[in-house]
């Protein structure tokens, strides 16, 4: 089992609801893997949590009535439905205006993330700030820090297990993926605040793995 | 197929009635969750039930209705026709999930799971969705990719940040 798939499954992990052998092979990987067993333990309270909420809550009020109002107008009707839409809801516009204006309340708000430094690379610090209006610079600084480490990675000044630096390949693919992917979309739809958002946070994954797997 | 169901395709209210009854709590948590907003929930809720009406004769059997139910819901909630109303709403959950929570619960569970429901509220909706689908409903990054349109890729970006969001609000 990989790194990958590990994730995927550390929900049911948590909620303790994986078949016998899935349960060994991620306990058998996590005994050899310091990146997902470090992952697991930071995300067990969230997943612990959701494998606890209620599956039921009952509607503040009865709806049937209304509901029965509103399908007694109505034909019965053999024909298909509207089939799923191909956009996720939180992408359209109405809902982009609303993470705008979100957006432009975080904007004002200005924190700085210090990169812990890494032995033997330079120290690196992302500002954070007026993310609506400095997307450019931030990525940049994204960009070279996360550069900067790797860098130092392959040049040696920094050294890693050979299992640890090919598990940290495999996730920086997939994350690489997702970069290029939100690029992309941006490329096509520029003034997205969320993909903005989104993009800069998949840089900070990546920021954050990258200091995480040099620092221990 | 039970009795209510195949009763509920010839168009028995009565039967639909218990359809409604056995399933509003599971359809309600979902459209609460997915939305973070207690009144969407309940008009989403609502509309879950008349596409149900709707749609019931082409229900054929071959999964087990509550799945069904669960994946038709999960295409209403996402399809946005309602995304008028989320339009204000989403900055309030984001700005004050307090406000939020107050309204979505009759009877709120105190400790860890009302922090972690106050939480999910909060999210981003992107990341929100991707989160409930896969760490509370157990949907694969590549079906909430069918569902939603987006890459598996980002499905799995959103979850990402969803955790972080959620176990800093936690830590908080």
């Amino acid at each position: 089992m990989n790194c990958e798939r590990v994730q995927d499954l550390l929900y049911r992990y948590a909620a303790g609801t994986l078949a016998p052998e899935l349960k060994r092979e991620i306990d058998e990987h996590m005994a050899g893997c310091d990146a997902c067993r470090a992952e697991a333990e930071r995300v067990k309270p969230v997943l612990v949590g959701a494998a606890r909420l209620p599956r039921n809550i009952e509607p503040p009020a009865d709806l049937w009535p209304s509901i029965s109002g509103q399908i007694g107008r109505r034909k019965l009707v053999e024909g298909r439905f509207a089939p799923a839409v191909a956009r996720p809801w939180w992408t359209r516009p109405p809902i982009l205006a609303a993470a705008a204006m979100a957006l432009v309340v975080l904007s004002s708000t200005v924190t700085t993330l210090v990169v812990r430094r890494p032995p033997g690379s330079p120290a690196v610090t992302v500002q954070t700030a007026a993310l609506s209006g400095d997307f450019l610079t931030l990525e940049a600084q994204y960009v070279r820090a996360s550069d900067e480490i790797l860098g130092a990675l392959n040049q040696g000044e920094v050294k890693i297990a050979p299992e640890t630096r090919a598990i940290l390949e495999r996730n920086l693919r997939v994350i690489d993926q997702a970069i290029v992917e939100s690029r992309d979309a941006l490329a096509r739809d520029p003034a997205n605040l969320e993909l903005k958002d989104m993009l800069l946070s998949t840089y900070e994954h990546k920021l954050d793995l990258l200091r995480r797997v040099t620092s221990t | 197929v039970s009795d209510a169901v195949r009763l509920a395709q010839t168009g028995d209210q009565d039967a639909f009635e218990r359809l409604y009854r056995e399933n509003a709590g599971r359809v309600y948590a979902l459209c609460l969750r997915l939305s973070g907003d207690a009144r969407d929930a309940t008009d989403l809720t609502q509309d879950v039930f008349v596409h149900l009406w709707e749609k019931l004769p082409t229900f054929r059997g071959e999964s087990a209705f509550s799945s069904w139910l669960h994946r038709l819901a999960v295409n209403v909630v996402l399809s946005g026709r309602r995304s008028e109303f989320r339009r204000e709403r989403v900055v309030v959950a984001t700005d004050d999930p307090d406000a939020v929570i107050g309204a979505r619960h009759s009877n709120p569970k105190p400790g860890l799971a009302m922090d972690l429901e106050k939480a999910i509220a909060a999210l981003p909706p992107g990341a929100r969705a991707v989160f409930v689908l896969h760490d509370i409903e157990g949907y694969e990054h590549q079906e909430i990719a069918e569902l939603t349109g987006i890459a598996t890729g980002t499905s799995k970006a959103h979850l990402f940040r969803a955790r972080r969001l959620l176990r800093e609000a936690l830590e908080r």
